[in-house]
């Protein structure tokens, strides 16, 4: 009976990989194999820039998330109440679950020249004129991505300090250490999992987010994802479309690779069993 | 020994050592929760300005835009496809996912590790790349655009959150329940219908959940693999690339509230399933 849905399962699987198996080979439109895309990406400064500049907003918007979402794990999940830690963690999964696109366009309600804040400023008199810096470039982008991608930072981190025994923190304090000596060398390993976790799953979507950038970026909104996603539209460059989205892939893969070795999510899944 | 208050796992109340680190600690939590729902906040209070525009300062209060939204059978059209994609992606993620899940947690086969990667895949792939590379995948194969293409994308998508929903909820499952049935002469396929799958609910639950709501809410997937026809988000976002109107606003709104009501709703069902004790048989 087993043997059924063990088969059942695996070939399932199988099944809809096989539609993620895409071809992305390196065809022209007249269908000859070269390596042509490939090279125009590491030769052409301003793909190589686009790629660099994704990389490093990635990388900001990461550190954001760690500034703001870091002590709100940390206050969950070091909360007594366990109501209290209900309401606060429902708080930080309604915007998860919120479509990206509502939460991005929302921004623009906001931050533009006749929105929220700029209203707000200029009435209470602490501007003459709205700020036009506010939307249509990286600084629009980095805030929204931070606001879309913080729950993706907060969530894993609780979950690691939510197991976290905090009677060690008692015991450093019996061995003399000072707060931050206790908190760097007890509360931070322990962290870091949840951290690592949360790094991927905010990284990786915000390298290759293509809708919050587009909508709130303005001139300055071209990322990779955009790059790539115009070679499907109007640029019609398949290929380079393609070879693009490769070597997205693998820089991603080859950060997750990485990391991996550092976190080991299925040790964690079987370490679990011994609870 | 300390006579201060604590918990017997050691936790002590914040407002027992508020120092300038605890203050910050507030403070840095009080501000990504305001940052997390500023923009809706926004939005929803934007949806019953009595103008033309999105702009502030505000004019006035009306339902107008909400009433506009009903009438439109664009909105309307995008909003049953969406719909009908949403409900297609979650039952057959939950017929694969399911057994996968199965397999994964209760198997002994030498491609396990290998099998769980592959499931976690699409996790970590860009979804934009993901819809170009299924639009080159179905060009390939002649498949070409259409609704199915569409579903079965967001099967993908869905798939490794199905498995492992699933997976979590069999990983804490107590198999002295199964034996006990197989005990009192249960066939297998008994076992399974009447003692592990009511078990399993509230995850199934939670599994059709997330696979509903993630396939209702994408994008770029739909927008890259579809035909002539059109699903809210596409709407919504082929829309925006004009400009923002207030009708968008109110759409937002009423969507992201939909979600709100869901997630809550989904966690109060949730919460009460977990401390109910397990009952012999189906709830």
């Amino acid at each position: 009976m087993w043997l059924g849905l063990f088969l059942l399962g695996p070939l399932g699987i199988m099944f809809v990989y096989s539609l993620w198996k895409t071809d992305f080979t390196t065809f022209t439109i007249i269908r000859e194999w070269n390596l042509d895309a490939y090279e125009s990406i590491f030769t052409n400064s301003l793909y190589f820039d686009i790629i660099a500049k994704s990389l490093w907003l990635g990388a900001v918007v990461v550190v954001f998330t760690v500034i703001l979402g870091f002590p709100t794990a940390y206050l969950l999940a070091s909360r007594k109440s366990n109501r209290t830690k209900m309401v606060l963690l429902l708080l930080m999964l309604v915007p998860f679950w919120t479509s990206v696109l509502l939460r991005s366009y929302a921004w623009i309600l906001v931050l533009e020249e006749q929105g929220a804040v700029n209203s707000l400023l200029t009435s209470v008199g602490v501007v003459n004129e709205p700020l036009s810096w506010l939307l249509f470039n990286r600084f629009a982008i980095i805030i929204s991505l931070v606001q879309l991608y913080l729950p993706f930072m907060v969530i894993p981190v609780y979950a690691v300090l939510e197991k976290f025994d905090w009677t060690l923190l008692e015991a450093a304090k019996d061995l003399r250490a000072g707060k931050f000596k206790a908190f760097a060398y007890v509360t931070l390993p322990a962290a870091l999992p949840g951290l690592l976790i949360g790094f991927l799953l905010v990284f990786i979507p915000s390298v290759s987010a293509y809708i919050t950038p587009t909508l709130l970026g303005g001139t300055e909104g071209l990322m990779v994802s955009g790059l790539i996603a115009s070679q499907f539209g109007t640029a019609y460059n398949w290929p380079l479309g393609a070879a693009l989205s490769f070597v997205v892939v693998f820089v991603l893969l080859l950060v997750v690779f990485v990391l991996m070795k550092v976190v080991r999510p299925w040790d964690l899944f079987e370490r679990g069993a011994a609870r | 020994m300390a006579a201060a208050v604590r918990a017997r796992d050691g936790r002590r109340p914040l407002y027992k050592r508020l120092n300038a680190a605890g203050v910050l600690l507030i403070v840095l939590a009080v501000l990504s929760y305001a940052l997390l729902y500023l923009p809706a906040v926004i939005m929803g209070v934007m949806s019953f300005n009595d103008a033309q525009l999105p702009l502030f300062p505000l004019e006035g209060f009306t339902w107008h835009w909400y009433g506009e939204l009903f009438s439109s059978s664009e909105v309307k059209d995008s909003f049953l496809n969406s719909l009908t994609i949403a409900g297609a992606t979650m039952v057959i993620s939950l017929l694969i996912g399911t057994p996968a899940a199965f397999a994964l947690v209760r198997g002994r086969f030498k491609g396990r590790n290998v099998l769980f990667t592959i499931v976690l895949l699409p996790l970590v792939t860009p979804t934009l790349i993901l819809a170009v590379a299924l639009l080159l995948f179905f060009n390939f194969i002649g498949a070409g655009l259409g609704v199915l293409q569409v579903i079965a994308g967001h099967v993908l998508i869905t798939l490794p959150f199905t498995v492992l929903i699933m997976a979590l909820r069999l990983f804490g499952f107590d198999r002295s329940l199964e034996e006990a049935a197989r005990d009192l002469r249960a066939r297998p396929l008994q076992v399974l219908l009447r003692v592990t799958l009511p078990l399993m609910f509230p995850g199934v639950l939670a599994a059709a959940l997330f696979a509903f709501l993630l396939s209702w809410d994408e994008v770029l997937i739909a927008f890259f693999n579809i035909d002539n026809r059109s699903t809210l988000p596409i709407f919504i976002w082929t829309s925006l690339r004009h400009r923002i109107t207030l009708e968008l606003v109110s759409l937002g709104t009423l969507l992201a509230a939909l979600t709100a009501v869901l997630v809550v709703v989904a966690w109060l069902t949730m919460s009460k399933k977990k401390t109910a004790p397990p009952q012999e048989g189906a709830e």
